[in-house]
């Protein structure tokens, strides 16, 4: 097992995480994006492969990868967008026999909500994670793939501009701040939380949630 | 369908465009500011309340400086639509037509606001990546991930260098900040009801209405104006109003990044087919029917992507001068892909692209049968 600790720095602004987020994944999302754009016949299939240890607490599991500490500078600004609905559109479409018939037109609700979106922006002069790894090399091979970190990584927020992996001792122990199995020996009620939460990716999804252990701080 | 290549392997793309306002451009942002036309001051969200409202430009910050830019989502927008728009045409040409849900797919990403992620299976998967548009775009209810990277529209000077995708092709400019890079504009709206300029209004409304019209506004005012003494919130009672608007000053370079990855020729094509029916539309944000929001692409480049996300290579110039219609120059990957590109917009139709505009809270078989045969996108006759 090698013991590593990943830096990131950052070449444009980051949309601020809501919640604490765990290096494993971005580092599952590589190797599911690695998987599909390879032709893989079934990508999500990959998306573990990704040459980390795993924390095992009988049938429960995580691997071992700390959530990502930002080191931030300066203060968050707004970042606003919309989801824009023209009713000209489907006129036009209609008129030029694109459709059959000019549809009913709501963008409050349904098919033509349209939206307005407030959220936060920050630079992050870096961002570490800890992390032990099976096979190192392949863990080197998903980073290097990483081209953002957080929300709108496909409108170029949190666009990675340099990464670091190091060996690092501490790694053996930094690894635990993260969301663990519920009864994980590693944790302490000093050191973690009983809550409801998942232990893998993807984090935000609720059928992934189980009782388990989430950090109180580094 | 013939436009898949079986020898194209998956490949990252950069293009970077560097344009040039050629009119003034606003992209409206959710803030409103002040503007004291005595001092030439612009108010921010400072609480101020001197001068008339403003409108004000989107902006974001890079380190300190805050500065006007073009938002990714616009820019991604406009993309989308525009590939949207090149399918669009070729239906037309071909008497195709779409159902509202594949329209609102195409346009904006999904046919409905709820989401299915759990029907993601591998089989869709498949389809989603074979598909050019949807593999470029993605969306739709299954929330399928997007290839296509779309930075920022930064203005090119200085303090942007670090923060582009890849380096400014044209000169920087030497302006630093808002001020600089932006000038407010004056909206006036009249009243030629009330300001009397034309003579034949006495004749033409008679008298009599005209009184009872000033007299109705009058007591508006009137109305307004208590209110607002006395702390409530007064409407605007009078047409002639005067408002201002921040805009990004004409003959500003700004830079357009766009990442891709490639599948196949026909997806990267259509990508490029879509960049530049944005190019040669060459209006972004408000007010185009003012005029404003007009540029031009003064050079632009396509770049290889290596194995490390970070390093890119440039491998051609992208287009030709917008006098000629931003033409593509002559380049093996260029000419692959342009050529898969149209063969795919040729082929398209409405079936290939329906199942992915599905609606989970009104499945396919409720519907009835016309809309069914509507989305099987036979052809129909001509208007």
């Amino acid at each position: 097992m090698t013991p590593l600790r990943v830096t990131f720095t950052f070449r444009t602004r980051m949309v601020v995480p809501t919640v604490d987020k765990p290096v494993d994944g971005p580092l599952c999302k590589a190797a599911y994006q690695q998987a599909y754009f390879g032709g893989h016949e079934d990508p999500v299939s990959q998306q573990y492969c990704v040459g980390l240890a795993k924390h095992f607490v009988g049938e429960q599991w995580c691997f071992m990868a700390s959530n990502i500490v930002f080191d931030w500078a300066g203060p968050p600004s707004p970042l606003h967008y919309i989801k824009r609905q023209k009713i000209e559109d489907y006129f036009d479409a209609a008129d030029i026999g694109l459709m059959r018939k000019m549809p009913g037109f709501n963008s409050s609700s349904g098919a033509q909500k349209a939206a307005s979106v407030l959220t936060q922006t920050r630079q992050a002069s870096s961002a570490t994670a800890w992390l032990v790894a099976d096979d190192a090399e392949r863990v080197r091979e998903l980073i290097g793939r990483l081209t953002h970190l957080g929300k709108l990584a496909h409108h170029d927020f949190g666009a990675i501009k340099d990464v670091a992996v190091e060996q690092d001792e501490e790694a053996l122990q930094r690894w635990r701040s993260r969301p663990l199995p519920f009864g994980s020996e590693v944790a302490s009620a000093s050191s973690h939380a009983l809550a409801t939460t998942a232990l893998r990716p993807p984090y935000w999804q609720r059928t992934n949630f189980v009782p388990g252990l989430l950090p109180l701080g580094l | 369908m013939n436009y898949q290549s079986t020898g194209f392997a998956a490949q990252r793309f950069q293009v970077a465009i560097d344009i040039r306002t050629t009119a003034p451009m606003h992209v409206g942002a959710i803030e409103k500011g002040k503007y004291d036309s005595s001092t030439g001051r612009l108010y921010r969200n400072d609480g101020v309340q001197v001068g008339v409202g403003a409108t004000l430009t989107r902006t974001q910050y890079v380190g300190d400086a805050l500065l006007p830019v073009i938002p990714a989502s616009t820019i991604a927008g406009k993309l989308r639509r525009a590939a949207a728009g090149l399918i669009y045409d070729s239906f037309l040409q071909r008497n195709l037509q779409v159902s509202p849900r594949l329209f609102n797919t195409l346009n904006t990403g999904t046919a409905t606001t709820g989401l299915d992620g759990d029907s993601k299976t591998p089989e869709l998967l498949r389809a989603a990546r074979k598909e050019p548009f949807i593999s470029l775009f993605g969306g739709t209810i299954f929330a399928l991930e997007s290839s296509v990277v779309v930075s920022t529209g930064w203005p090119l000077v200085q303090a942007t260098v670090s923060t582009l995708m890849s380096d400014a092709i044209i000169e920087l400019s030497s302006a630093r900040g808002l001020g600089e890079l932006t000038e407010v504009m004056a909206i006036v709206r009249k009243n030629d009801l009330t300001d009397g300029r034309d003579t034949r209004v006495d004749r033409l409304i008679g008298i009599e209405e005209l009184a009872a019209y000033s007299a109705a506004e009058a007591g508006q005012r009137e109305t307004s104006r208590a209110k607002k003494d006395s702390g409530e919130v007064g409407g605007k009672t009078d047409l002639r109003t005067l408002n201002a608007i921040e805009v990004i000053r004409a003959g500003v370079p700004i830079g357009l990044r766009l990442g891709v990855q490639s599948f196949s020729p026909a997806q990267l094509g259509l990508f490029l087919l879509a960049v530049q029916a944005l190019l040669r539309e060459g209006q972004i944000g408000g007010r185009k029917a003012k005029g404003q929001g007009f540029f031009v692409a003064e050079a632009s480049r396509l770049l290889s992507v290596g194995a490390d996300s970070r390093q890119s290579m440039a491998l051609s110039s992208l287009f030709g001068s917008a006098q000629d219609g931003y033409p593509f120059p002559e380049h093996p990957v260029i000419d692959e892909a342009v050529d898969a590109g149209n063969d795919y917009l040729m082929t398209v139709v409405p079936g290939d692209l329906d199942p992915f505009a599905v609606d989970i809270q009104k499945p396919a078989a409720q519907e009835k049968p016309a809309k069914k045969a509507a989305a099987k996108g036979r052809e129909v006759a001509t208007k």
